[in-house]
């Protein structure tokens, strides 16, 4: 069987045991995509949170996922990604110990921010600030903390989903819900990228685990 | 309510009523030909449907929740995205764009709208049919062309809502009271046919707010 089949049928293995507030990680191939992964050294690009997992009885087959991507917080099928996988590559981490009472929480945290902006600033500061780094740290650490601020309403991507947990976990766990170890403010969680779900050892892998 | 917690359009219609699940939003866009075209063919006050799918206080959320095909830029192909959730206030916020109108079916028990809140999920994504500007340009110059026009039309906001109502019902001789295209029409016609007038028009829903 030829390895991307052999993925995908894990994946249909998978998919059947998603929860809601899993994490959904996303490799794409388009030169964005790529430019991210390269700045913040990982596989992955872009994540996402299950809202809603498959329910066969009331006729769902897959499921659904929020997250900020092109005009800002929007709701998709998962199938977006995983009936790609040619394109896409999907990893699943989760926030082990999650109560029903806190995945309520997250999902209403989720909808309350529906239709919230995209911050491409952020975005865009991030990558050229990374470009920046190496030759002027001063200036690289300017762009970063004026971009983390400029637009308060808006998110990228792992920004949203950060916030979606440190707002919805109890307050004993607040530190652990971090994906970027050594954190202490709201402030800073505006900087978290995927990379840092990915490395985070507070969020436990449940399929395809990359760097 | 206090005045001031009130969107701009409340504040000319009045506060909105508590919402359900499975109620219709009808939609009228205005500053757009191509709306203003559907308005004058199909000869209703209204252009576009949706769906309440989360409505306030549910799931904690502050805000109704709807569920819309709908097509966004007319010249390039990959902003047509099709189905999407957004909050009602984008509607309710713009009195000079939007006005907003919503429909009841008064019998539906908390299990079928659960099956059609369902439906309406699974069609997350589904692209959008587009409305061809030329015909309809046509059909407002030709009576004979708007009568063949709306004989064929395929209407991808009201033709989801209806489909998820039709394919709600569990006892077959309830779909007929879920139907709201007048005339004898085949099931695969009156799932694609019917436009936001024909639910506006329809007495199998009721208007609980600012009926047009």
């Amino acid at each position: 069987m030829p390895a991307l089949d052999r993925h995908a049928s894990t994946w249909h293995t998978v998919e059947p045991t998603l929860q809601v507030a899993d994490i959904i990680l996303v490799h794409g191939k388009g030169p964005l995509n790529r430019a991210i992964q390269r700045a913040s050294k990982s596989y992955w690009n872009h994540v996402a949170l299950v809202l809603q997992p498959a329910q066969p009885a009331v006729g769902i087959k897959g499921a659904f996922i929020i997250g900020a991507i092109d005009r800002g917080i929007e709701i998709h099928r998962l199938r977006k990604y995983s009936e790609h996988l040619d394109r896409f590559d999907i990893g699943v981490k989760r926030f082990p110990g999650l109560t029903l009472e806190t995945r309520k929480r997250i999902v209403s945290f989720l909808l309350n921010e529906l239709d919230a902006s995209y911050d491409y600033t952020r975005l865009f500061a991030y990558l050229a600030a990374t470009l920046i780094a190496p030759f002027s740290p001063r200036l690289y650490d300017y762009i970063r903390r004026a971009a983390r601020t400029a637009h308060p309403n808006s998110y990228v991507c792992s920004t949203f989903i950060q916030r979606a947990f440190f707002l919805s976990v109890p307050s004993d766990r607040e530190l652990q819900a971090f994906a970027r170890s050594g954190m202490t403010s709201l402030e800073e969680l505006e900087e978290i990228t995927p990379a840092d779900f990915a490395h985070s050892p507070h969020y436990e892998w449940i399929f395809n685990p990359h760097e | 309510m206090p005045n001031d917690e009130l969107t701009a359009l409340e504040k000319i219609h009045g506060p909105l009523p508590q919402l359900q699940p499975a109620d219709i939003v009808l939609v009228r866009i205005r500053g757009s030909l191509l709306r203003a075209m559907v308005r004058y063919v199909t000869d209703s006050y209204w252009d576009h449907s949706t769906m309440i799918i989360y409505p306030q206080g549910e799931h904690g959320v502050q805000s109704n929740i709807i569920i819309e095909n709908i097509q966004r830029g007319v010249l390039v192909p990959s902003l047509r995205k099709g189905t999407e959730i957004h909050k009602l206030d984008k509607y309710l916020r713009n009195p000079r764009t939007y006005d907003v109108g919503i429909k009841r079916v008064p019998w539906l028990g908390r299990t079928q709208q659960r099956h059609i809140r369902a439906f309406m999920m699974t069609n997350i994504d589904t692209p959008y049919w587009k409305l061809p500007f030329s015909q309809f340009l046509l059909a407002t110059v030709s009576a004979w062309y708007r009568r063949r026009l709306l004989r064929r039309q395929r209407w991808s906001c009201s033709g989801l809502v209806q489909r998820a109502y039709y394919e709600s019902a569990t006892a077959w001789k309830e779909r007929l009271k879920l139907v709201f295209k007048e005339g004898d029409w085949s099931p695969i016609e009156m799932q694609d046919l019917t436009s936001p007038a024909d639910i506006a028009r329809s007495d199998k829903a009721l208007w609980v707010y600012n009926p047009h």
